[in-house]
């Protein structure tokens, strides 16, 4: 479950976010969308701790897996690394006493994503939609229950893309919560249960996808129509 | 004989001091210019330690490493909230600050004069006298080191140290904090400088501010950077080029008038030819 009520941020005298609340219930896929600079990245990274907030409450029980806008990789780690990252120990002593690790699961994951003929691969030897999947595995890795995709599909091949989309079904089907931000409108509707539409910071609509996507305002500020 | 075991006793320090700094410039991408700082609180406490309170070898090592430990948290602590220039910064600042003690705290270092007469270690009721039984000490030390940094950068502790040099702001939204294991591996390294300081200061058994200052931090990082970055064979390689090259170059019928210059220029000039070569360096794993 991902809720959050009240999440303020502002950046000098510009409120990039302004009282956002929502709540994202386990096993649902709540979009994200807006125009550019709406602030849908800028809530995600508060959201996730990337950026510190100046109001609200976040209640995200279970940690979260995410992954970024622009790609960030740890170019000189290989694929499998970066996948271990996420299912190894974690604390200072116990990464530190921890010398061999069990690579299966990690493999698995690079399977789900389909880069298991990169597993050694370092990442900045992958193209720039290859890099992307990294990420999202490096993210389902985490095996935590809710997760913030921003921008999955950008850059990916049209198979990367139903590969991608597949993912994110299972671990919605896995009772996961996830937030998905996305332009593409089509793929919105398809994956998306609810959405919630940013615009200058504010929430100008909230609800099921059609009913959202038929709301003058979020056509006026959206589709600047 | 003697002379060739003299160098490499120096050259196998100066390999356990690269090793130990590749920790954190090659390993984790923290550019610190203050490991001789380290090293001179090990080859000072040990050295005080021995001669005035009367401690013996290993009891000196431990106090000095203890000491160094207190720098390093306290100074790792304050470096490991910032990042790049600012963190090379710092640590440079660190080591004119124990230079500047080394030098002017004359009650307790003797200053500029040294503290001379540093007693060679015993162990177990073995006194290391004679220099071959000193390099096959500093030799044991050596591989001590290679075998802990084996594994810390094999570990899954060594993971998290490659994505902090990659880039340590995308650890903390999967429950990393990266200062601590900056603090760590800085405090590791610096033990490790404390270590070989113990080492030196016993082998030489006169010291003085001049061999810690940050010409001397330079230095080691010289070595990392020719042998190669994120490489622990290629310290140990950069260390016995940068220490036994100036010593080569006496062999190679300079004429007298101008021979000591002469070498200086020449082993720069090789320098430069080794890091147009390969810029990343000897053995060198990792090129930012």
């Amino acid at each position: 479950m991902i809720h959050v009520t009240h999440i303020t941020k502002s950046f000098g005298g510009i409120q990039a976010v302004r009282d956002v609340s929502f709540l994202c219930e386990p096993g649902t896929i709540l979009g994200l969308i807006g125009p550019n600079g709406s602030g849908k990245s800028t809530l995600v990274n508060v959201l996730t701790g990337m950026l510190p907030k100046d109001r609200g409450l976040i209640r995200i029980p279970g940690g979260f897996g995410r992954t970024f806008q622009d790609v960030y990789v740890w170019e000189h780690m290989t694929v499998l690394e970066h996948i271990l990252l996420m299912t190894q120990q974690r604390s200072l002593m116990g990464s530190l006493l921890e010398f061999r690790i069990d690579d299966g699961p990690a493999r698995l994951i690079l399977q789900r994503v389909g880069l298991s003929q990169y597993a050694d691969t370092h990442a900045k030897q992958l193209s720039y939609g290859q890099r992307k999947l990294p990420e999202i595995g490096r993210a389902i890795a985490t095996g935590a229950p809710n997760f913030f995709f921003d921008e999955p599909f950008a850059g990916l091949f049209p198979e990367m893309i139903e590969r991608v989309k597949n993912i994110i079904r299972e671990e919605k089907a896995r009772g996961a919560s996830i937030v998905l931000i996305e332009h593409d409108m089509s793929v919105i509707r398809e994956l998306c249960d609810r959405i919630i539409v940013l615009d200058a910071g504010v929430v100008i609509g909230e609800g099921k996808v059609e009913e959202v996507l038929a709301n003058d305002r979020v056509i006026e500020a959206y589709l600047g129509e | 004989m003697e002379y060739i075991i003299h160098l490499l006793i120096i050259a196998s320090i100066y390999s356990s001091l690269a090793i130990s700094l590749n920790l954190l410039v090659g390993f984790t991408g923290i550019l610190s210019v203050t490991h001789a700082a380290f090293y001179g609180i090990g080859a000072y406490a040990t050295a005080i330690s021995m001669k005035t309170l009367g401690f013996s070898f290993l009891a000196s090592v431990g106090f000095g490493m203890l000491i160094t430990l207190g720098f390093a948290l306290l100074v790792g602590f304050v470096l490991s909230r910032v990042r790049g220039d600012y963190y090379a910064l710092g640590s440079f600042g660190f080591n004119v600050i124990v230079y500047s003690i080394l030098l002017n705290w004359d009650a307790l270092t003797k200053g500029p004069l040294g503290i001379f007469a540093i007693p060679r270690p015993t162990i177990a009721g073995f006194t290391f006298t004679s220099n071959f039984s000193f390099l096959l000490l500093t030799i044991l030390v050596c591989l001590l080191l290679v075998v802990i940094s084996y594994y810390i950068t094999r570990s899954s502790f060594g993971r998290v140290l490659k994505a902090i040099r990659d880039d340590e702001l995308i650890l903390a939204p999967f429950g990393y904090t990266a200062s601590y294991f900056k603090l760590a591996i800085f405090s590791i390294a610096a033990l490790m400088a404390s270590l070989c300081g113990a080492l030196y200061a016993t082998y030489i058994s006169f010291i003085d501010p001049s061999s810690f200052s940050l010409n001397e931090s330079i230095f080691i990082l010289t070595i990392i950077i020719l042998g190669g970055l994120a490489s622990i064979r290629g310290s140990i390689i950069g260390a016995m080029v940068l220490v036994l090259l100036p010593e080569a170059l006496r062999f190679v019928g300079l004429p007298n008038e101008i021979a000591a210059q002469l070498r200086v220029v020449l082993y720069g000039v090789a320098l430069v030819y080794l890091m147009y070569a390969r810029p990343s360096g000897l053995f060198g794993k990792y090129s930012p």
